[in-house]
């Protein structure tokens, strides 16, 4: 950590500032508990080491989107403070619920469908083969769920940055590849590693709904741990 | 007799205003230089990270080493805001604050050092050296 501080104070350009920021986001502790959840997600379909790749760059564009349209919300003269104070204070609030009511749908003991959270959960928790949207929506949820330190990495570090002139709108999708880049490399690792694994026994699809099972706990115990940080 | 009642009336009434007028000028000067004292806030939510709790308690030490005799007359002072508390929000949005800041204010005016704060969290010094020279800056 120290080393990135180093580099920001030394940086003249924002380019590598923002993504410097993106990777002290990545590994600080609260977004590193989301991005496990999201390297377990998007390795569930293991054997397939080209769709996790890929999984893990749509999950990137996911995060991107949510920063880049917060910033553009912000350029186009929403409050500041308002909507800082909106998902600093929520974001962490709403993630554990939903991180858990997801591995409950993965795990199919939930298959009750709430109004206007179906559509999400479902989705993010389908058990199939499903398109990359689930990655993509993940990646948006995620984003949105600052934390106390990231929180103040994007909204008074970033953002200055970004909405001072129109040319800095192009600094959150680079602090957003740097937010996905462990994820994006973790699950191609993993998948790389335990997909010869897979091979090699034979028993992929045993081992796809074994390790999809391993996810959604992942998911339940992350979520639990949020809950807990909350009311600790 | 008469001319005497008057002539201690006049006197009466104008000492009378001429104290009035001394409680005033007390009360402008009291708010002047209440307006004017530095006033470093950090504001957070209940939940905090190690680097969040780290920020106030360097921030906190900083004022309180640098200025001693500032701080035990009252006209520096350091104050941690929870922002869920719903006591402090006209605060807030009085200095614009949404979210984890750490702001030194002295009037109307004020620098936001967040960044600085949060770069230098664990590092006493530097935290020092950053809260002396915005409060050299605002004292301009």
């Amino acid at each position: 950590m120290d080393v990135l501080k180093h580099i920001i104070e030394n940086s003249q350009y924002s380019a590598i500032i923002a993504f410097i920021l993106g990777l002290m986001t990545a590994i600080s502790p609260c977004p590193l508990a989301t991005n496990i959840s999201a390297i377990g997600f998007i390795s569930r379909e293991i054997t397939d080491r080209k769709r996790v790749f890929f999984s893990g760059l749509i999950y990137t564009l996911g995060r991107a989107i949510s920063y880049t349209a917060l910033a553009l919300i912000l350029f186009f003269g929403a409050s500041q403070m308002n909507i800082s104070r909106l998902f600093q204070g929520w974001g962490e609030k709403v993630l554990g619920p939903l991180l858990i009511i997801i591995g409950l749908f993965m795990l199919d003991v939930l298959k009750i469908k709430f109004p206007g959270l179906s559509a999400l959960t479902e989705k993010i928790g389908n058990k199939g083969k499903g398109s990359y949207g689930s990655t993509l929506l993940l990646g948006i949820v995620f984003a949105l769920a600052f934390c106390p330190y990231s929180g103040v990495l994007y909204f008074a570090m970033l953002i200055p940055m970004t909405i001072a002139s129109a040319g800095g709108l192009y600094l959150p999708v680079i602090f957003a590849m740097a937010t996905g880049l462990p994820v994006i490399i973790f699950a191609w690792l993993i998948a790389y590693a335990v997909g010869s694994v897979g091979k090699v026994y034979n028993h992929i699809k045993i081992f796809e709904l074994w390790f999809r099972r391993v996810v959604a706990v992942l998911f339940i115990g992350v979520g639990i741990y949020y809950l807990i940080r909350l009311f600790i | 007799m008469r001319q005497i009642f008057l002539f201690v009336s006049v006197v009466t009434l104008m000492l009378g205003t001429m104290s009035c007028y001394g409680q005033t000028n007390k009360k402008e000067n009291a708010q002047a230089i209440k307006t004017l004292n530095i006033n470093v806030y950090y504001f957070h939510f209940t939940h905090r990270c190690s680097t969040c709790l780290a920020v106030e308690e360097n921030a906190r030490k900083a004022v309180e080493e640098l200025y001693p005799g500032e701080v035990k007359a009252g006209t520096y002072t350091f104050t941690s805001i929870n922002l869920d508390e719903a006591k402090f929000k006209e605060l807030a949005d009085k200095l614009g604050v949404g979210g984890q800041t750490l702001l030194v204010v002295r009037g109307e005016k004020k620098i936001d050092i967040t960044s600085e704060g949060f770069m230098n969290a664990n590092d006493l010094d530097k935290i020092k050296a950053e809260i002396k020279s915005t409060i050299e800056k605002i004292l301009l």
